[in-house]
């Protein structure tokens, strides 16, 4: 563990001289305090940081948004540079018992960077209070294990054994990984074999997932306490899903679920019967469908036509330039080739975590990663002990889900995408990424909403609140795929498009069910081509489809540039 | 050469100090390596050295072996940062030793069973008995507080040195170099007389200090700077640069070797030595076949990671068949069997003998079998004609294509890789046959060709081969009446003197430049507005070049370079984790767009290009706009009044798969940066083989554009030799606009200076860039004196006004004429463009301008953001002391609008500012 910088009179005079000057000075316009104090955080010395921390805790230092920020990033100095303010840090105590339940939250994480160990009584008091918010809980939870003494260790024992609510034993064990290993594994098997489908145990798999030999102890544990064949499948497909094949750990879960064990990379003869068979009997459209299952979960990674996830390639043009039996290995071995700007790396820190990404860039102080989910890790370059290259994040395991059919058909369909004919490039735009509204209020479903509403529930929404879905590769959204069990009957969505210079934009719908449309706050009817001037910017298009019972409901949203129109626009892809 | 050479300039001119008289003795068959920086790595190009010891010792049959890389120093044996080279090229001690392992032998195939050497350097023949050490210039300017350290390595060097058998039986004889002196060259551009005199005091201290390490530690000294600065003002130019030496150059250091080694003269030296021609032609020919395998290209797939690709054999793709290490390792076998047949060529004639070289015994080539064959008999690919492969075009509505040449019309139009239309007007294409590199069995023939249309019916039919023996041109560019063409490791200068439109001036002007993979070697070559050429390099590379201006330059995984051809400056102009990067725009107003080939993704340079120190790169800035499909292979602006003006200012950018064709970008200012959204494509193709590689607006308005036309262009998906790479098509069309005529092209080659001034108030940004190579050839005397005129003479009404006086400043600088008055007035400009550009010009002005942060204080506080994100950039450029000053004033920027570019780029100079800050504090 590297410890804290300490003051010393030799230390180096502060980097952000110049910005503390005009921090101080009086002439920085407020709006711009924002953009001063991040970058004093990011780059200043323990001094400085005081300077900002003592803001942080003077009641009007700073406004309530500036001073949620400005603690996270006291909290990532911490983290990536190891620096925290001179001085006496107990003023923070203050902070963490505050009635407003953001700050409370931003403090113990605050103190959990900083390691103040007088908060870990209210820590364990917060976490084991089962009035906690689930987020204060889990907050609290992370701040027992950043401070890791023997008491912080106690409690997290007690909260992840029996008793207490499956949801947070699977957080208390993700915690206790880092804290003790062993005592982590046995736990966690235990929880697994009480764990129901309806539990989530991603998180505390991703515990183990980046702890050296932390598969391996969790496996090793599992052996005494199998799970019930729901949570083993489920866990094995989450392990795919991330491009994690640890061996020990799916055979075990494969033993549990009842499913074969994993095969060895096909050889060269097997991939070129599966060729054969691939072009002669792979059914491409029933290939889309399977990719488009959220099992396989082809597109939490990659994009077709841009939509779709960001961490693999897009697919759009793959079959134009590669030969089946690229696309056939690329499924069952994907280690055997990597192009250069997906070659990942592996960072094993010195507190015992092994991270996994590809390099978005690198300084001096930290590495940033995009891991297999699309998030970004910064990694402090202090704390990495050793970098070596990785595997493809591409999971290798997906496949034991699928029936041989299911992978010729896949094949067949990633084969055919950007080939000229009916999975080739889009060559007119149509909205591929929509944006799904998880909980509608029933201001929306009931009835059409007036505007009202819309600017309450739709516009006013948060983006948590918003699922994505994906049009297929001719530009269709197949509705049924958003209503498992025909449910819900009314569906909100949401396309976007940027506008780069204004114009008037022409919107054409086909849909085999009726809606209404909103493009921003205008309301549209049921017509089929709306037309609307559109100033540079991002601009929605929300629907209310209100979905029939019929065999296959569809949408499609096609954006065009009406005659003489001078707007410029693109649609908004990404996951 | 003069004939006034023709003289005996040995005794007047060589001394041989006291100290250094020392007997040099070389046994019968003794191998000889040399190591060290460029000025090794050029003796074999010029191979005086190895001449004039082999004409002292004609029986001895000795063996060269030069393994001199670009950049390296002496302590680059222990330091992979001060000797840097793409993976697994070789340890300096495996080279020496000649004894180097497969890098990884597990992931051989079957198929490559006994197909492979156990010892991969088992025939290169080095396993040294003598090494000659050539080090001291990159590691000089370390100066005084580096000296040290210099020494230090000097003994650790020679003792790691003499504690080897290299030979497999004894320690080798070591003779230690110092450099050579920085000669003066009276030229305006080259660093001045003062500047000289500085580096020589440095290269002095550091020769004596190796001079003196050497003999405390057993190791023979030759004092090349001692006896080349006695050679200032006498006349005779012995670099090209200062710095590296030129064939007199190479004359005289061998010249001067020879004297210290043996005390006197064998006989009066003459140059050029006429006595050994012919010895001297055959250490050429051997060393033409060394340095293609010591050096040898896609060096990543013949033994880095790539190499060990393995793919099928019929139709699929990886596969348990060939790998790519096992034909290219047999390709390296043929070249050094080649090599050594002409060490006998060499013995005889320093023997006096005239022999060829007996090459029946090269091992074969080993077959590839096609991981993608095509229908037809033989596994040949089917490929439509020019013409016929127009109708599988999709063309923008009122656009059409036409074929202007293809490789029925003219067979050597093959893998055309760049083009570029000359001030005549005429369409240069380089062309690539040995793509991906040259196979030792073929003759090397990589080609820049003339294209013309004489008769004015919109197809070539002339083609003329300017130059027909070059190696990888991926890039050229025009340049003082010459051209500017990749070769890596190298960057030549080809010239025609005498007008048959063939060259016959051949320089290697800058080496250094990586070439591990020939896809991500030095491409894009683009001339900005300013004189300055910018080359790409991609990841896996390790490139470090070696400049008169300072330190050598590094830079690995990614790049852009800017080279200034008149004052022979490098830099590292972009430092950034790119996959490829592919493609390069400027716009009119000098701001310009870097893409990432493999990804397509397009980042505006000024965000990415701020100084960096070694080894960091650029954190990831926001693009300009979200790509739908890849990759990227070449750029251009649409810029033609052939075109309705809603096209001006688009970007037309290439793709090859998937989407293959042309798409088209509408460019939008965007906060202080930029934003593109897409609009019509100007042309795709469903013939699956349809690659188009450069765009260019053409003097006529049209847009031209080349087309690769192969069936496979991937680079890992199939073996490098794969025989399904075609070697036989290549095409140039045209995409003109219907109902509108094409332009007249505006004469420039040849016109009087004034009326190439007036060209650069053309609209079409291809007009004013080829007036500006005509005026980069004019002497600057008159071009600056005509510019003076010029600008006194602009309508100050003129829309254009503060354009047409940017443009002159530019003139200034790519002539490289500091106009301290003109700078200070546009950088006031009333126009934020100009404003802008000015910064620009400042920021490489300012060693020259007086008080430069003062007039960027001015900038960051400007009311356009634009011109603050440019001040924010030029403030990363200072050094030293100015470092706390710049980090002062780059912060004022934060008193004004803020943008994610204008945080992106503060965040990125105050990082290289503080680095520096805080190594002056240390």
């Amino acid at each position: 563990m590297i410890s804290l910088s300490v003051v010393r009179a030799d230390d180096p005079p502060s980097a952000v001289g110049p910005v503390m000057k005009l921090f101080q000075s009086g002439r920085l316009p407020a709006e711009r305090q924002g953009t001063v104090v991040e970058m004093i955080c990011n780059r200043g010395n323990e001094h400085d940081l005081k300077v900002i921390f003592e803001k942080v805790v003077q009641p009007e230092g700073f406004n309530a948004a500036l001073r949620l920020k400005a603690m996270s990033w006291l909290g990532d100095a911490a983290a990536t540079r190891k620096v925290k303010p001179a001085g006496d840090l107990k003023a923070l105590d203050q902070l963490v018992s505050a009635k407003d339940s953001a700050l409370q939250l931003a403090a113990i994480r605050l103190a959990a960077a900083w390691k103040v160990t007088s908060i870990a009584k209210s820590l364990q008091a917060l976490a084991t209070d089962e009035k906690s918010s689930a987020e204060l809980q889990r907050a609290a939870i992370e701040g027992l294990v950043a401070i890791g003494d023997a008491s912080s260790k106690e409690t997290l024992l007690k909260l992840s054994g029996a008793g207490r609510p499956v949801g947070v034993r699977l957080i208390a064990t993700a915690g206790l990984v880092g804290i003790d290993l062993a005592a982590a594994a046995a736990q966690g098997a235990v929880v697994l074999k009480d764990a129901t489908a309806q539990d989530d145990p991603a998180e505390m798999l991703d515990a183990f997932f980046n702890r050296k030999e932390g598969s391996d102890r969790l496996a090793a544990e599992i052996k005494q306490h199998k799970p019930s064949v729901d949570v083993a499948k489920m866990s094995l497909r989450y392990m795919y899903s991330v491009g994690r094949s640890d061996p020990a750990l799916s055979s075990v879960l494969s033993a549990a679920a009842g499913i074969a064990a994993d095969a060895p990379p096909p050889t060269q003869q097997e991939v070129a019967e599966l060729v054969n068979e691939v072009i002669a009997k792979g059914n491409a459209a029933r290939g889309e469908k399977i990719f488009r299952r959220p099992d396989v979960s082809c597109m939490r990674c990659h994009s077709v036509s841009r939509a779709g996830g960001q961490v693999g390639p897009d697919l759009s043009a793959v079959g134009g330039s590669s030969p089946v039996d690229y696309v056939v290995n690329s499924i069952l071995n994907p280690n055997l080739a990597v192009k250069e700007q997906y070659v990942t790396k592996v960072f094993a820190l010195e507190s015992g975590n092994v991270l996994t990404g590809v390099v978005i860039d690198r300084d001096d102080t930290r590495v940033r990663i995009r891991d297999v989910q699309g998030k970004m890790i910064v990694i402090p370059t202090a704390d990495i002990e050793e970098e070596a290259e990785g595997k493809s994040l591409m999971p290798q395991g997906l496949t034991k889900f699928m029936t041989r059919g299911e992978v010729l058909d896949l094949a067949k369909f990633i084969s055919e995408l950007g080939k000229p004919g009916d999975y080739g490039i889009r060559k007119t735009p149509s909205i591929q990424r929509w944006r799904v509204l998880k909980k509608p209020a029933k201001e929306l479903t009931a009835e059409v909403p007036h505007l009202e509403h819309i600017r309450q529930f739709v516009l006013g929404s948060q983006p948590d609140e918003w699922s994505s879905a994906y049009g297929k590769v001719a530009g269709v959204l197949p509705l049924e795929e958003l209503r498992p069990g025909k449910n819900p009957t009314v569906l909100i969505l949401q396309g976007e498009v940027q506008v780069n210079e204004a114009g008037k934009l022409a919107f054409k719908i086909s849909s085999t069910e009726s809606f209404q449309a909103w493009i921003d706050a205008e309301a549209f009817e049921s017509k089929t081509d709306l037309e609307a001037t559109l100033e540079p910017g991002r601009h929605t298009i929300t629907l209310r489809v209100e979905v029939s019972d019929r065999e296959s409901p569809e949408l499609k949203v096609e954006p065009t540039k009406p005659e003489g129109s001078t707007v410029q626009f693109e649609v908004v892809g990404g996951a | 050469m003069k004939s006034r050479f023709w003289a005996m300039l040995a005794a007047i001119i060589f001394v041989v100090p006291v100290a250094q008289a020392q007997e040099f003795t070389l046994n019968k068959r003794d191998h000889i390596c040399i190591v060290g920086n460029t000025l090794a790595e050029r003796m074999q190009h010029f191979g005086w050295l190895e001449t004039l010891i082999h004409a002292r010792f004609p029986e001895h049959e000795l063996v060269f072996r030069n393994l001199g890389y670009s950049g390296d120093e002496i302590d680059g044996y222990k330091n992979p940062n001060t000797r840097m080279r793409s993976r697994d090229f070789g340890t300096h001690d495996q080279w020496l030793s000649g004894v180097a392992p497969c890098p990884q032998p597990a992931k051989l195939s079957p198929r490559d069973k006994d197909k492979v050497r156990e010892n991969r350097f088992e025939l290169t023949n080095t396993k040294a008995d003598v090494i000659f050490a050539f080090y001291g210039y990159n590691e000089s300017f370390a100066g005084e507080e580096g000296l040290a350290a210099f020494k230090k390595n000097v003994e650790e060097f020679i003792k790691h040195t003499l504690s080897q058998k290299y030979n497999g039986k004894s320690a080798p004889k070591l003779v230690m170099f110092s450099p050579i002196a920085h000669e003066f060259i009276e030229d305006p551009n080259l660093p001045s007389k003062e500047v000289v005199a500085a580096s020589n005091a440095q290269l002095k201290m550091y020769s004596d200090a190796m001079g003196k390490v050497a003999q405390a530690n057993g190791a023979q000294f030759v004092d090349l700077f001692f006896n080349t600065q006695l050679w200032a003002g006498r006349g005779h130019r012995l670099t090209i640069n200062g710095i590296h030496q030129n064939d007199f150059g190479d004359f005289v250091v061998a010249s001067y070797t020879d004297l210290a080694f043996f005390g006197k003269p064998r006989e009066a030296l003459r140059y050029p030595d006429s006595q050994h021609l012919s010895l001297r032609a055959a250490v050429l020919d051997k060393n033409f076949y060394w340095f293609n395998r010591y050096r040898v290209t896609d060096g990543y797939s013949t033994y880095g990671d790539r190499a060990f690709l393995k793919f099928s054999e019929g139709p699929g793709g990886y596969g348990d068949g060939l790998s790519n290490y096992s034909v290219g390792q047999r390709e390296l076998d043929i070249l050094d069997v080649k090599t050594s047949n002409r060490d006998k060529v060499v013995w005889a004639a320093a023997q006096g003998k005239a022999i060829k070289a007996d090459d029946s015994n090269i091992p074969a080539l080993i077959p590839v079998i096609s991981n993608k064959p095509g229908p037809l008999p033989g596994g040949k690919h089917q490929y439509l004609s020019g013409q016929e492969s127009i109708e599988k075009m999709t063309v923008h509505k009122n656009m059409k294509v036409e074929l202007f040449a293809d490789e029925a019309m003219f067979p050597e139009l093959v893998n055309p890789v760049q083009m570029a239309f000359d001030t005549k007007g005429r369409l240069w294409v380089a062309t690539w046959p040995t793509y991906p590199h040259w196979t030792p069995t073929d003759p090397m023939n990589d080609k820049l060709l003339i294209l013309e249309d004489t008769n004015n019916d919109g197809k070539a039919d002339t083609c003329k081969t300017f130059a027909g023996d070059i190696h990888n041109p991926t890039g050229f560019e025009f340049w003082n009446g010459g051209v500017l063409v990749a070769q890596g490791p190298d960057l030549l200068f080809l010239k025609d003197t005498n007008g048959d439109d063939k060259y016959d001036i051949k320089e290697r002007l800058v080496h250094g430049f990586d070439t591990a993979d020939t896809h991500h070697t030095i491409n894009s070559f683009t001339i900005d507005a300013g004189g300055a050429l910018y080359m790409q390099e991609g990841t896996f590379h390790h490139s470090q070049i070696e400049t008169p201006w300072g330190a050598p330059r590094r830079v690995a995984n990614g790049g852009v370079f800017r080279y200034e051809p008149r004052t022979q400056k490098i830099d590292v102009y972009v430092s950034f984790g790119f996959a490829n990067p592919h493609g390069h725009i400027f716009e009119r107003w000098g701001q310009d767009i870097v893409w990432d080939g493999t990804g397509a993704q397009p980042r505006h340079a000024i965000l990415f290009s701020g100084d960096l120190d070694y080894p960091n790169k650029h954190a990831n800035p926001p693009q300009v706009y979200q790509q739908r499909t890849r990759p990227c292979s070449g750029t251009e602006i649409l810029s033609s009044s052939h075109f309705p003006e809603e096209h001006r200012g688009n970007i037309l950018v290439n793709n090859v798969i998937g989407f293959q064709g042309i798409l088209q970008y509408k460019l939008q200012e965007k906060d202080s940066s930029f934003g593109a959204t897409e609009v019509e494509p100007i042309v795709f193709s469903s013939d699956p083989n349809f690659r188009p590689a450069d765009v260019e607006v053409a003097p006529d308005g049209s847009i031209y554009f080349t087309d690769w036309q192969n069936t496979i262009v991937g680079h890992m998906q199939h073996n490098l030799r794969d025989p399904s790479r075609d070697k036989s098509h290549g095409r140039v069309y045209r995409v003109r606009y219907e109902g509108r005529d094409l332009l007249t092209p505006i004469p420039i080659a040849g016109q009087p200076i004034p009326k190439l001034l007036d060209l650069l108030k053309e609209k079409d940004d291809r007009v004013r860039h080829r007036a500006r190579l005509e005026l980069s050839g004019r002497p600057t005397a008159d071009v600056i004196a005509a510019a003076k005129t010029w600008i006194g003479s602009l309508d100050k009404s003129d829309a254009e006004y503060e354009h047409h006086v940017t443009e002159a400043l530019w003139l200034h600088q790519s002539h490289n004429v500091v106009n301290e008055a003109l700078l200070k007035q546009q950088l006031r400009s009333p126009n934020h463009h100009a404003r802008t550009a000015a910064t620009r010009v400042l920021t490489y002005w300012r060693d020259r301008v007086s008080k430069p942060l003062d007039l960027l204080q001015v900038q960051v506080n400007d009311e356009k953001s634009n011109v603050r994100l440019q001040a924010i950039w030029a403030l990363s450029y200072f050094n030293g002391a100015d470092a706390v000053k710049a980090s002062e004033i780059a912060v004022e920027s934060l008193v004004h609008d803020q943008d994610a570019y204008l945080k992106f780029q503060l965040d990125e100079t105050n990082k290289t500012l503080d680095r520096r800050v805080k190594a002056l504090k240390k």
